[in-house]
């Protein structure tokens, strides 16, 4: 059995494209965003579904491909009620389970609430001692835009639906460099400390997409996997995912929506460019000496 | 059986400074007319009881001569201004009233800092083989020549026309050229001993006519290189390191055809994909057709001027094509390829403390290694019981297998660095680097037991 792999980053830092190609290596199983080590228990994710409910639609739909090796409203259905029949598992022992029904593939994960729910990484880290962990970056800069344009995306979606949310636009805080890339990466390079060194590794996005069959090659090196060409020409394929488009109409989401839009692998380059972030309004402001700092160790 | 020396068969033929503590390091050694130089040098020269030497090894009697001493010259204003990175490092401590304990003059002063480089070359001007040295000076380094041994005349300007210009370090011969690079800045304000005006490499076919040429773009045509740090030969070729707080160091190399400026070709970038944590190149060698390479963070692995590190030392190796291969530090991906550590040793050889690859040479078959650890500093800061740590020497007969051939500053937790190397028909050398003083000044606020030797000490091997 291959063992798990966990894609480390804060949102927006190519997470979902990354995971698609490399999931798709035939010993591997991409999930999609299941969230699971944000709790400790099933009955505890359930509960969180419940205030959330977006949020259970990449377990729904995991579960439901693992299982009946497809996603329809009748797997995911069935998916949802055996979580409920099984509330009592922890988390971890859910996941084990889902190795199990994956036949020997490592399960790959990307899960944006790893990174910000507390315990997470530690749960992660303290239940699978021989997974693997990809710490993925992105320019500091690049990221905050990224994840404000998708706030902004969002907000222009629900003021269609609710015009009375109109005037209430949400102030973009000047510590957004801070909080969206800053304080995630650094949860995850502390994590990372207690992790032996064949078992973690960091690449730039922006060199992954840039090159993906170099690195491809290298990761499934790294993961002692097949490197053949069969095996990179599959990674080269994200939209072959199972989780590289909507799901059924119970389960829609469950992954970025950007990607499920436009899945496959695209040209892509990318060039050193200044320590700063762009506000909304257009305004170029140059990154804190913290961040900045920070951005220089992984490479920017 | 082995080639490699092993500690038993080092003995220490210089301590305590040859008589002056405070020349904390044997800077740069060479094998001249048939006997070994090294140039000292002081991190804080303060009065003529600081002065730095060149000295010669007798090796019948034991013996050690001086045979140059840094002139002494009035006090102005950058005698004492502020070394930028030290004052970081020391934050608290009044560096004036430590000087004034020590009862130093005032008005004169050591011209030079120390010595930092040696090499033999024969100018168009040079009758025979000359031993050049270059000096540390905040009034601007100078480039020595002796044709004896015994008289030490400067050739050129100081700073070679620039005064703001330390030393030049890296003094290195390909054909009928001598290279070197700019190393430092000294200002009426503060001093940077690293970080240079210029970066960029000069050449001269005849140093003693004190002409010398560009013979590179400035920092190889990057803002963001600040130093030329290191250069070596290799492959018939010139290779220049790096520092560069931004993406981390680079390699560049050049045939140095025609004339100059030469055309260089990089040959790694980014830190070798550590990025700043490979701040910069400390030192570079040829063994058995590969160039091997020290990186990292200089002083205590944490740079306080650009906020970067703290982090440990790698190593790495240069193929003839320009691939490269990792010998220690962290596995990582790069463009050049899945990169794992064929020592099997982490950053720092496994050790966290060593900061830096401060020497490599080449010895009867076997490429050893010299480290700069910091340990002592970290037991003073944690009130540990004892003070340990000190530097390493490594060794390896192919590049891949390393072995440990001295720890904890043989014996001296206080011998922080292996400065220099040199292998001579008497066997090989090791200079090292003492950082007592700057342990005192940090350990008296916590009364730490400091009950060991001050000063460089030279170890022979054989």
């Amino acid at each position: 059995m291959v063992e798990p792999l966990f894609i480390l980053a804060p949102p927006r830092s190519f997470t979902s494209i990354s995971c698609g190609m490399i999931g798709c290596h035939p010993q591997l199983f991409g999930l999609a965003e299941v969230n699971l080590f944000a709790v400790d228990t099933v009955a505890e994710l359930i509960d969180m579904h419940r205030t959330r409910r977006r949020l259970q639609n990449g377990i729904l739909r995991s579960l439901a491909e693992l299982a009946f090796g497809e996603q329809t409203e009748t797997t995911c259905e069935a998916a949802r009620r055996w979580l409920n029949d099984n509330q009592d598992m922890t988390t971890a022992e859910l996941f084990r389970t889902m190795q199990d029904w994956a036949d020997g593939r490592g399960l790959v994960d990307k899960s944006p609430l790893h990174v910000y729910a507390p315990e997470a990484l530690a749960r992660i880290a303290g239940n699978f001692p021989q997974a693997r962990f990809l710490h993925l970056t992105r320019h500091p800069g690049d990221t905050v835009k990224s994840i404000l344009q998708l706030k902004t995306e969002m907000r222009e979606k629900a003021l269609a639906k609710f015009p009375a949310l109109a005037g209430r636009e949400e102030q973009v805080d000047p510590k957004s460099p801070e909080t969206m890339w800053l304080q995630p990466h650094l949860d995850i390079m502390e994590m990372l400390e207690t992790i032996p060194p064949e078992r973690k590794m960091r690449l730039r996005g922006e060199d992954f997409l840039s090159d993906p069959r170099n690195y491809l090659t290298q990761i499934a090196g790294w993961l002692g996997i097949r490197t053949d060409d069969e095996a990179i020409d599959a990674m080269m394929h994200p939209e072959a995912s199972p989780f590289a488009c909507l799901g059924p109409a119970n389960a829609r989401y469950g992954n970025d929506p950007g990607f499920m839009e436009n899945p496959a692998l695209r040209p892509y380059s990318w060039k050193a460019r200044p320590l700063e972030w762009v506000k909304p309004d257009g305004e170029a402001v140059e990154l804190s000496e913290t961040v900045s700092s920070y951005g220089m160790i992984l490479g920017y | 059986m082995s080639k490699i020396i092993t500690e038993d068969r080092f003995r220490v033929i210089a301590s305590e400074g040859l008589g002056r503590v405070s020349n904390a390091t044997a800077h740069s050694m060479a094998w001249f007319r048939g006997q070994l130089y090294i140039g000292t040098s002081c991190g804080n020269v303060s009065g003529s009881a600081d002065t730095p030497r060149i000295m010669r090894f007798h090796a019948d009697s034991g013996e050690w001569e001086t045979v140059y001493e840094s002139p002494l010259v009035p006090v102005n204003k950058r005698s004492h201004a502020p070394d930028r990175q030290l004052v970081k490092h020391v934050k608290g401590i009044d560096l004036d009233r430590y000087q004034q304990r020590r009862g130093v003059s005032t008005d004169v002063i050591p011209r030079d800092a120390g010595f930092r480089s040696m090499c033999l070359f024969q100018g168009r001007s040079d009758p025979e083989p000359a031993l050049y040295v270059s000096s540390m000076s905040r009034y601007g380094g100078q480039i020595l020549r002796t044709l004896d041994g015994e008289s030490f005349e400067p050739v050129g300007e100081p700073g070679l026309g620039n005064p703001d210009i330390y030393s030049f370090r890296g003094l290195t011969v390909l054909g009928d050229r001598l290279f070197t690079s700019p190393a430092g800045t000294t200002t009426d304000e503060w001093l940077d001993r690293n970080l240079a005006p210029e970066m960029r490499v000069y050449v001269t076919d005849d140093p003693v006519k004190g002409t010398w040429e560009i013979a590179s773009e400035e920092g190889f045509g990057d803002p963001a290189n600040m130093a030329i740090y290191a250069l070596c030969t290799a492959h018939g070729m010139v290779y220049g390191g790096t520092a560069n707080p931004e993406r981390g160091m680079q390699i560049w190399r050049t045939r140095a055809e025609g004339k100059p400026p030469f055309v260089w070709e990089p040959v790694v970038m980014d830190g070798a994909g550590a990025f700043n944590h490979n701040l910069a190149v400390s030192a570079m060698c040829e063994f058995k057709g590969d160039l091997y390479i020290g990186g990292g963070i200089t002083g205590l692995g944490y740079d306080t001027v650009h906020d970067i590190g703290p982090a440990s030392a790698e190593v790495i190796r240069i193929h003839p094509d320009k691939s490269w291969d990792l010998i220690a530090g962290r596995m990582r991906f790069t463009p050049d390829g899945l990169k794992v550590p064929l020592s099997l040793l982490g950053p720092g050889l496994g050790d966290f403390y060593n900061s830096v690859v401060w020497a490599l040479g080449v010895h009867d078959g076997a490429i050893y290694l010299g480290t700069h650890q910091w340990e002592s500093f970290r037991s003073i800061e944690i009130d540990a019981p004892e003070i340990v740590g000190g530097y390493q020497l490594w060794a390896s007969e192919d590049g891949e297998n390393w072995e440990l051939v001295i720890d904890d500053g043989h014996g001296n937790p206080a011998e922080l660095g292996i400065r220099t190397l040199a292998s001579t028909p008497l066997g090989l050398f090791v200079g090292t680097h003492n950082h007592k003083r700057l342990l005192q000044m940090i350990g008296r606020r916590k009364q730490a037991k400091m009950d060991f030797n001050g000063g460089f000490e030279v170890l022979l091997g054989k």
